[in-house]
C-alpha cells in the first residue's frame, strides 16, 4: 500500500459525446417547510453522459405497464455540494423530463467522480 | 353466441361507462385479452387517463359448487385504472380513489341482467396506489373482479 493520494475528481473532462442537461431538485426547508411549497434548485450541467435507454413492461397486479429507461453519468464536480435523490428529475438537451429512480454516486477512494443516474421518462399523452 | 367470459367482461365495461367517472371517456375504457399499458393498445388523444379490462390468471372451477344440473365457474377479471402520476403526491389523488370507489360500489354483489348465467359479482381490491408504479411515473391502481356463473352442461 502506498501513501498516494490521487484526485480522479477531473476524469470527467475527458468524456465524449457529452450533453448538457439540469437537474432539479426539490427540499423542503425552514423557510418552505412543507412539501407543496419546496424550494426547488435547477443545477445546469454543462456536461453529461447518456448511456444506455430501455423500454420495457414492468409487471404489477397482471397488468404490464411500460416505461422508458435511461442511464445517466453526471460528473460530481458540476453537482457541486447538492446531493441527488430519488424523486429529483434531470431535463435533457431536448425537453424531455427523466425522474430519478436510483442514483449512485461513484468514488475512487476519497475522489468523487460521478453520479450514475438510473432514470424513468415522464409519461406523457 | 357469445361467451359468457365476454359477456361479463363487456357488463362491466357498460357500467364503468355508465358511472361518466371525471375525465374517464367512454372511448377510454377498453377490453384486452392482455392488460398491458403499451402504445398501440391505448386509444390515441388522450391515452390516459383509461380503465382496462381483462382476466387475470384462469377460472375456477369447484367440484362442490354448483347445482345438479349446472356447474359453477368463476371468472376472474381485473380493472385497471391508469394515468399519468409523474409522481406527484397531491394531483388527482382523491380522484383517482373515487374512481376506486364508485367501481368498486357498482360491481360488487350487482347481477348482471344482461348475462343470466351469472349469480354473484364481487369485488377484492388490489393495490390501491403500486409504489413500484409510482417511481414508474404512472398511477396503477387495480380491482380484481370474480364473476362467478352457473352453466348448463353441454349434452
Amino acid at each position: 500500500m502506498t501513501n498516494y493520494q490521487g484526485d480522479y475528481s477531473d476524469d470527467w473532462e475527458w468524456w465524449d459525446n457529452t450533453e448538457p442537461v439540469t437537474i432539479t431538485i426539490k427540499r423542503a426547508n425552514s423557510s418552505n417547510p412543507i412539501p407543496a411549497g419546496a424550494t426547488t434548485t435547477n443545477i445546469s450541467i454543462s456536461d453529461a453522459f447518456r448511456g444506455d435507454i430501455d423500454s420495457k413492461l414492468t409487471e404489477y397486479s397482471g397488468i404490464d405497464i411500460a416505461s422508458v429507461d435511461q442511464i445517466w453519468s453526471v460528473p460530481t464536480a458540476l453537482v457541486g455540494a447538492n446531493r441527488i435523490e430519488v424523486g429529483d428529475i434531470l431535463t435533457d438537451g431536448d425537453g424531455v423530463v427523466w425522474a430519478i429512480a436510483n442514483a449512485t454516486e461513484v468514488t475512487i477512494g476519497t475522489s468523487s467522480l460521478y453520479w450514475t443516474l438510473a432514470t424513468n421518462k415522464r409519461a406523457t399523452n | 353466441m357469445a361467451s359468457v367470459f365476454h359477456d361479463s367482461m363487456e357488463s362491466i365495461q357498460a357500467r364503468i361507462i355508465s358511472l361518466a367517472l371525471q375525465d374517464i371517456l367512454p372511448s377510454n375504457v377498453l377490453i384486452l385479452k392482455r392488460l398491458r399499458d403499451v402504445e398501440s393498445d391505448l386509444p390515441a388523444n388522450p391515452k390516459y387517463p383509461c380503465i382496462l379490462i381483462g382476466p387475470v390468471g384462469s377460472e375456477t372451477l369447484n367440484p362442490n359448487a354448483g347445482t345438479n344440473l349446472r356447474d359453477e365457474i368463476v371468472y376472474p377479471i381485473n380493472v385497471a385504472m391508469l394515468d399519468i402520476d409523474n409522481q406527484d403526491q397531491e394531483a388527482n389523488f382523491d380522484r383517482n380513489l373515487l374512481w376506486r370507489e364508485r367501481i368498486r360500489r357498482k360491481l360488487n354483489n350487482c347481477r348482471f341482467e344482461d348475462v343470466p348465467e351469472v349469480v354473484r359479482v364481487t369485488v377484492q381490491p388490489g393495490t390501491i396506489v403500486d409504489p413500484q408504479m409510482f417511481d414508474n411515473n404512472k398511477y396503477a391502481s387495480v380491482l380484481g373482479i370474480q364473476v362467478t356463473s352457473r352453466e348448463d352442461r353441454i349434452a
